[in-house]
């Protein structure tokens, strides 16, 4: 299903750092270390337009750090990145959401304290009630606000929390906190969502209403970036793979040629002995 | 959502009732009005203000800011320095207004991009620095030093319009005219205050408030520029701040820099607590609340003292003003451990309150 | 809080006396009902300042009064060399002549014992306060400088590490659990003050040392209701804790009613103990268990500041709002070294503080406990995965900070004198080296603490006395700007 006939990725070739036909970011020489250890190292990676990439490798591969660097949430000792032809390095966090770039994190940070359709409704972009003065003269903003009402609505709608509507975003359940951080996401009107391990911590009869979530947000166009430990989701899902380890980019391929690279095959063994490796390598035969 | 008082807050109110009438019946109705006048009166209204900018910063946008004093203070210089100096009240008022949002960026800058605590250690070190700084030889010939600076209230007290003599409500307790006159701008300042803040918090400027104070990273990843927002935050609450130090400074009819000792910010703290953090109504209330049971206090306990039934000597009359700190302080911890969404928060978001 | 005991009606006359009353109210807040008593004169210190054959003018030179250690005012010497500073309560004083005020060549006789004199004022009073002034050998501007700029870095390394000692504590408590702790401030009073009844400077009366005694007891006997072992009967565990709060009890009260008196040294044992003690109740008491229950970061620094109020105002209820100095080492003679001049008390603080601070960080690096200690502060979660009892590693760092909070505080009792708000004022030290040293770092700590203290007295060489802390606060913004991680610590995520 994820690689059907025509798609753009298929000619790519199975290279670390390859070419991609149409790519919405490029990275170049990001390397963050903390304290002489380094944390990532990317030589150069690009993702695809309109495709969904899984970034998978051991615990401690430096996915996460890749992440709130190419976000702004951390600073890189050095190197740069393109959004859109754009260049993002040195941008701060608020910038780089606002081009089109939205992350979430592995640690849901739902506003605890709002409810949930205020956590839906700060997301919208432009809002003029949110300068200062406009923010005391309601007439100016009160119809955009009416129609970001309805989006969120409709957004809650789609991500079955409509219920939780006007409930504080605390009362949800982890796997409910997901899907209110990934609808919060889409109120940005992103062209690239980038989530950070979207299944974790989430009751297993939800998974699969996540993983339907995930594919949708590909087939409405939009670009997906995500860190996944499940080979059955990676396989599953994504059109793309790149592998990390100690904060390099070790391989990446289509998930059907990935679990066979012996490089990843290599750093889940060296690294953990196996109880990741086992996912990885036991789709090789499948 | 219906909103049922919770049982602590039925024992303390019950308790509080019970300790007031008890109060009357031993020391005398006096005690309880005296402290209804301080609490309505001039001291009411200035905490009222102050709590408003405080509340803008802790109890909306988690901001710590253990420095208010300093806003304070520089509100009232301004409004003193400049009539000292020639320049006309309602000049002085206006460049009161604009120290404080100087201040704020000062503050702000070096430290909002930072985490939390190191705007709490900035600001209350740059109010005391601040403070020994106005009380410097170094300043003496702008802000007098310590003897401080006086006679710059006087246009502010020729607006009175009342009548020249006292003002009596319902027997029970009574406001001499200047007095009033204050009072009466005192609250009214501090309802436009909290209309401003109402307006504020419901709109969309609010909601981004809000959102940082529960997670600014969360904020900042949805596109929100967290460092303008709080800047702007300390900046407008540094005002209203500025604006309760020149009430204080009016109705003292001076400005001297050690009014403004950190402890005034705690005592700002306590009355956002008790009234509520993050709620609109909650620094009038606070205040009100917290002027009432402070005289209370000191009406107990000079109270024993004169009747004799607590030794002189244990119980100094200095000894009173610093017991009343003492439960300043104690009130402050048991408030932030055990009920941090203040006296009238709903208990729900207590629970929710496991960060 | 100002117009206590003010009356709320105020005709004409009324407020020109409180305008006139009002600097006296607001300069002792705490004193407001009993001050507002007096309606003499404020009193008035003055003087006349001679060079020893009267050739050389005096005009400009510059007199300070300091009240624990505030300035309270400040005069230039006329040309006639007379000078005048109006008070603004009776009370005790420190006037000060600025030395690099005075013509070159002209200093004050022994200025280093006689350049500050302490005077106490009683109402309406006028006091002359005289400096004997002499010739001083013929040397040229930047040698004085030089000279001063030596000593100064002496009683900057002096004070330095006092504020190095009690903030590694602070720092490595922030970085062990990421409190800043407020009440960092009330264990360095709370040592210096334990000492000071131990050494006898202070005693109080029977009647309020019972009284104090008693809540002193029952707050420390209380978080100890729990602890007793679970396997002991009912009757027992009740008996123990009342045990427990009557030795409590009986200790305090023999200690506060002056009934023991000690030599400063065995007074200086006890209270770093008593420090231990208060860092082990207010972790195992109070912070440990609020972290517990999940209590967010913000609002136990709002917690420590309430603990610190608490604290630092019952210490003034217990003791007033007098400074005493200890009983021994008392009258020292001054000594020269070199261009340094001292005395012997001084130089060995100074010594002793260093000391300290080799020794504890030879402990920090070569004893298991530790490295586990700045492990934990440096990496929470990799400490712990890594085997590490993070939780007993808290608590003994919550006891050494107290136990090093409180000799500083000994120290600092020392050099200047036992006040009920001396952490207070250390405590805007600390964090000013802290952050320049690194939060969370124990050798940062150090670094800065040092830093912080040689900035403050050697830039008294080119700037007023009175802006000292100023200096500190300059130190503390630059670093802010410029180096937020501090001179030691890592750089963390920056938004």
């Amino acid at each position: 299903m994820p690689a059907d006939t025509g798609h753009p990725l298929q000619r790519v070739p199975a290279e670390t750092g390859v070419a991609k036909p149409d790519p919405l970011l490029v990275v170049d020489g990001v390397r963050r270390t903390f304290g002489g250890v380094v944390a990532v190292d990317v030589d150069h990676l690009e993702v695809q337009r309109g495709a969904t990439t899984a970034l998978i490798g051991p615990n401690g591969a430096g996915k996460t750090t890749f992440f709130n660097v190419v976000s702004g949430f951390d600073r890189p000792e050095s190197g740069s990145w393109r959004f859109d032809g754009r260049e993002l390095s040195r941008t701060p966090a608020y910038r780089i959401a606002r081009a089109g770039m939205v992350r979430t994190f592995q640690l849901t940070k739902a506003l605890m304290k709002m409810r949930v359709i205020d956590n839906l409704k700060l997301a919208a972009t432009g809002q003029r009630g949110e300068r200062f003065f406009g923010a005391l003269a309601p007439a100016l903003w009160r119809r955009q606000e009416a129609q970001i009402q309805r989006r969120a609505e409709q957004l809650l709608d789609r991500f079955q929390l409509a219920h939780m509507r006007d409930q504080y975003a605390a009362t949800l359940s982890g796997g409910q906190r997901k899907l209110l951080e990934m609808a919060r996401a889409l109120m940005v009107d992103p062209s690239l969502i980038m989530l950070d391990e979207p299944m974790a911590g989430v009751n297993p009869a939800l998974t699969q209403s996540l993983l339907a979530h995930v594919v949708r947000l590909r087939d409405d166009g939009m670009t997906v970036v995500f860190v996944e430990h499940d080979m059955d989701v990676v396989m599953e899902i994504s059109d793309w793979v790149v592998c990390m380890a100690e904060g390099r980019i070790i391989a990446e391929g289509p998930p059907r040629s990935i679990g066979r690279n012996p490089a990843v095959i290599d750093a889940y063994l060296g690294g953990h002995h196996g109880e990741k490796a086992g996912q990885a390598t036991g789709k090789n035969g499948a | 959502m219906t909103r049922l008082p919770s049982r602590a807050v039925l024992v303390a109110t019950a308790v509080v009732v019970v300790g007031v009438l008890l109060t009357g019946v031993l020391f005398g109705m006096s005690t309880i009005l005296s402290a209804v006048v301080v609490a309505i009166g001039v001291n009411g209204a200035v905490y009222a203000l102050a709590a408003i900018g405080l509340n803008l910063h802790f109890g909306y946008t988690g901001l710590l800011n253990f420095g208010h004093a300093a806003f304070m203070m520089v509100g009232a210089y301004g409004l003193a320095v400049t009539v000292d100096k020639g320049g006309g009240f309602w000049v002085g008022v206006l460049v009161g207004v604009v120290a404080a949002a100087a201040l704020g960026l000062l503050l702000g800058f070096p430290t909002l991009r930072l985490r939390a605590d190191y705007l709490a250690i900035v600001t209350i070190a740059a109010s005391e620095i601040l403070r020994l700084l106005f009380r410097s030889s170094y300043f003496d010939p702008v802000t007098r030093s310590v003897f401080g600076i006086q006679g710059f209230a006087n246009a502010f007290y020729d607006l009175n319009p009342y009548q020249p003599r006292t003002y009596s409500f319902l027997g029970l307790f009574a406001f001499r005219d200047r007095t009033l006159w204050l009072v009466t701008v005192g609250w009214a300042v501090a309802l436009v205050g909290t209309a401003v803040v109402w307006l504020l918090v419901r709109s969309p400027w609010g909601r981004v408030l809000r959102s940082i104070r529960e997670d600014e990273d969360a904020a900042r990843s949805l596109g929100k520029n967290v460092f303008g927002y709080k800047l702007q935050s300390l900046v407008v609450g540094g005002i209203f701040g500025g604006l309760g130090g020149m009430l204080l400074a009016i109705d003292f009819q001076n400005v001297n820099p050690d009014a403004f000792l950190p402890i005034l910010t705690f005592f700002v703290y306590v009355v956002v607590i008790l009234g509520g953090p993050g709620t609109v109504w909650g620094p009038i209330v606070g205040s009100v609340m917290f002027w009432f049971l402070i005289e209370v206090t000191r009406g107990i306990m000079s109270g024993l003292v004169a009747r004799g039934w607590v030794s002189g000597a244990i119980l100094s009359s200095q000894d009173v003003a610093a017991v009343r700190f003492v439960l300043v302080g104690l009130f402050l911890l048991v408030m932030m451990a055990y009920r941090p969404q203040g006296v009238f928060g709903s208990r729900e978001e207590m629970l929710l309150d496991a960060r | 809080m100002v117009a206590d005991g003010l009356p709320r009606s105020r005709p004409a006359a009324a407020a020109r006396t409180l305008i006139a009353m009002l600097p006296v109210v607001m300069a002792c807040l705490l004193l407001a009902p009993t001050a507002l008593a007096q309606q003499e004169d404020p009193p008035v210190l003055f003087g006349t300042l001679r060079s020893p054959d009267r050739e050389v003018s005096i005009e400009g030179a510059r007199i300070l009064v300091e009240q624990d250690d505030d300035e309270v005012g400040a005069a230039t010497v006329g040309s006639d060399g007379r000078w005048e500073i109006t008070l603004p309560e009776p009370g005790t004083y420190t006037v000060t002549i600025v030395r690099d005020s005075l013509p070159d060549g002209i200093q004050v006789r022994e200025a280093d014992r006689f350049a500050s004199k302490e005077v106490e004022v009683q109402p309406a009073e006028r006091r002359a306060v005289l400096f004997a002034l002499e010739r001083g050998e013929s040397s040229t501007v930047s040698r004085q400088t030089w000279r001063r700029a030596v000593t100064l870095t002496v009683s900057g390394i002096q004070l330095g590490s006092i504020i190095a000692i009690t903030s590694i504590g602070l720092s490595l408590i922030f970085g062990t659990t990421g409190l800043v702790n407020f009440a960092h401030g009330e264990m360095v009073t709370l040592g210096a003050v334990t000492a000071l009844f131990l050494n006898g400077g202070l005693r109080v009366p029977a009647s309020m040392a019972a009284l104090t005694a008693i809540v002193i007891a029952l707050a420390v006997g209380a978080p100890a209701v729990d602890r007793l072992p679970r396997a002991w009967s009912r009757g027992a565990r009740a008996g123990g804790t009342a045990g427990f709060i009557a030795v409590n009890g009986a200790v305090a009260f023999l200690i506060l009613s002056g009934s023991v008196t000690l030599h400063l040294i065995p007074a200086a044992a006890v209270a770093v103990a008593v420090g231990a003690a208060v860092g082990f109740g207010m972790e195992a008491g109070l912070f440990g268990p609020l972290r517990r229950r999940r209590v967010g970061n913000v609002a136990l620094l709002v917690i420590s500041i309430g603990l610190s109020i608490l604290l630092r105002y019952g210490i003034l209820v217990v003791m007033g709002g007098q400074s005493y100095p200890y009983r021994d080492y008392t009258i020292q003679r001054g000594i020269n070294l070199g261009p340094i001049s001292s005395t012997p008390k001084d130089l060995a603080v100074t010594a002793l503080s260093l000391v300290v601070l080799v020794v504890v960080g030879l402990l920090l690096t070569r004893t298991r406990l530790g490295t586990a200690m700045r492990a934990v502060a440096d990496n929470r979660e990799l400490a712990e995965s890594s085997g590490v009892d993070v939780r007993r590693v808290i608590l003994v760092t919550w006891v050494a900070g107290g136990a090093l909070a409180a000799l500083g505080g000994v120290f600092q009792g020392m050099v200047q004198a036992v006040g009920w708000s001396m952490g207070f004022g250390l405590l805007l030290l600390m964090f000013a080296g802290v952050i320049l040293g690194g939060l969370g770092t124990a050798f940062g700590a150090m670094a800065g603490g040092l830093l912080v203290g040689i900035v403050v007295q050697v830039s008294t060489v080119w700037f007023s006395v009175d802006l000292k802390l100023v200096m500190a606060f300059a130190v503390l913004i630059v670093v802010l700007l410029f180096r937020p991680q501090g001179l030691l610590g890592r750089r963390e995520r920056i938004g």
